[in-house]
């Protein structure tokens, strides 16, 4: 049933007019939920934009911001494009999608939303190959925010070589920012400098559940994926003319379980601790002269684990494959 | 056979005013006011045998007499709206295109009135004039730069211009 309320529009508005009269209430005069409350109705720029004077500027600051999804194009050294920003209502963020924005400009924006804000998904696609690395300013913002899904992927992949470099701090607390703040990070950039012990040091903290990060893969440089298989297992590979792929893996543990999808392989390797995968593939495009090293630690589920358990078969040390 | 049919007017409630008017308005309708819910329950008001000339008025110290009729008035519009589910409410994308067209013109009232309005859903803790006052103040905040929301809403200014630069920078990446 649909009821219309009895009072007319005219009564209503000499209603309206009575209290107008008795006290004129301005915005301000809200208290603080009241406010925090409307800001959830707003979108990000409204938000940033609702930053009136320092009580609301304060308030904005203390109340929690949640933006669904930020895809970011970086076109170059000086300029990106957000694809797709999405917080709450997605009508009016639609207004910021496909637009071009400087990168200075961008970071100092994601550095004040980092202080309050969590996102869901990022999506981070490098269109050429960075030559001032100000995207690697856009990287060092993004990882300061609570992130349940984070990739960061060239567009091309067969571009060249896109590199994570020039990052704020050291390597070390770079890496256990990521493990503290994001859940799922699959970066398809090569981190130049990082090291098999660095590496070591978030795979422990993973495994022992000390941080919020479930998914981690990374590019390497080339040795470094063997360094870190040494320092991690005590796994050492001999290859011998490597035209027909002959190897040798040695192990110092004969316990050790890893397996492989193809032994020969220049380098595909798994290993389950529990539940927790560590995992190795390099990709070599000969045609482009692209080799890729990616190093992927993460939780499986159950079904996961031992469907994967399934593809490879058991790495027999001191064999010659 | 015949069975003679009672009849039975709507229970009513009374509330007063905080500039002592009191209104009767049907318990059905004031079910949205979780506030005024609560008390008619504790303190034994749905009681059938009390008639209305002896039920004590239930007092509201923080609404006036005309913010009241108003608030009033969208409860008895709303009277059949569903059950709210507030972990629901908490889930669901927060839009602010979606505010009814009945609730639109209801709610295209003075700043003040509005706020009063928004004061009294917050006292009388009714969810559903809440968040669309709520809405509509978002709305007005919306496609304005800083400068138009303080001229809006006749906010004054009080940051330093370091503070103010500061900001600007904050905002620059947003800006059309």
């Amino acid at each position: 049933l649909y009821h219309q309320p009895k009072m007319s529009q005219q009564s209503m508005t000499e209603i309206a007019d009575r209290i107008k009269n008795m006290e004129e209430l301005c915005l301000m005069d809200l208290p603080n939920e009241i406010l925090t409350r409307i800001f959830s109705y707003l979108d990000v720029s409204s938000r940033l934009k609702f930053r009136v004077n320092k009580r609301i500027d304060e308030l904005e600051l203390n109340a929690k911001n949640h933006v669904d999804k930020l895809e970011i194009d970086i076109l170059s050294g000086r300029r990106c494009r957000l694809t797709d920003i999405f917080c709450l209502d997605e009508w009016s963020c639609g207004t910021l999608t496909g637009k071009f924005i400087r990168i200075d400009r961008l970071v100092n924006g994601l550095n004040r939303l980092s202080l309050n804000a969590s996102i869901r998904s990022v999506n981070i696609r490098f269109i050429r190959v960075n030559e001032d690395y100000g995207c690697c300013r856009i990287i060092d913002s993004i990882l300061k925010f609570k992130i349940n899904y984070l990739y960061i992927n060239p567009f091309y992949h067969k571009d060249g070589r896109y590199e994570l470099r020039d990052l704020h701090g050291p390597n070390l607390s770079t890496l256990l920012t990521i493990a503290e703040n994001i859940t799922h990070a699959n970066i398809r950039l090569v981190w130049v400098s990082i090291t098999a012990k660095e590496l070591c040091r978030i795979r422990e903290l993973m495994l022992k559940r000390e941080c919020k990060m479930e998914s981690f893969s990374i590019l390497v440089d080339s040795g470094v994926d063997e360094s870190f298989l040494k320092e991690c297992f005590g796994v050492t590979l001999e290859d011998h003319l490597k035209h027909i792929r002959k190897r040798i893996y040695r192990s110092s543990n004969p316990m050790l379980e890893l397996s492989s999808s193809i032994p020969t392989r220049w380098l595909d390797l798994r290993h389950f601790e529990g539940n927790f995968e560590t995992y190795f593939d390099r990709t070599e495009d000969r045609m482009e002269g692209i080799i890729e090293n990616m190093i992927r630690f993460a939780l499986c589920s159950e079904s996961d684990m031992n469907m994967k358990k399934t593809w490879g078969s058991i790495i027999k040390f001191d064999h010659e494959y | 056979f015949l069975f003679p049919i009672k009849m039975t007017s709507p229970r009513m409630i009374k509330l007063t005013s905080n500039d002592d008017k009191t209104f009767e308005v049907e318990r059905d309708v004031i079910k949205q006011s979780v506030t005024v819910n609560t008390l008619i329950t504790d303190l034994n008001m749905d009681d059938e045998d009390v008639s209305v000339e002896n039920q004590m008025a239930i007092p509201l110290p923080n609404v006036d007499a005309a913010t009241l009729e108003m608030v009033i008035t969208w409860c008895k519009q709303h009277r059949e709206d569903p059950p709210r589910n507030e972990e629901e409410e908490e889930k669901k994308e927060k839009r602010t295109d979606d505010i009814p067209e009945w609730d639109k013109t209801f709610l295209d009232v003075e700043q003040s009135v509005l706020f009063a309005l928004i004061l009294a859903a917050n006292y009388m803790d009714i969810k559903g004039l809440l968040d669309n006052c709520c809405k509509t103040v978002a709305n007005m905040i919306k496609g304005k730069t800083p400068d138009e929301i303080r001229k809006h809403f006749n906010i004054k200014n009080d940051f330093t211009p370091e503070e103010e630069e500061q900001i600007r920078k904050e905002n620059a990446w947003c800006e059309d």
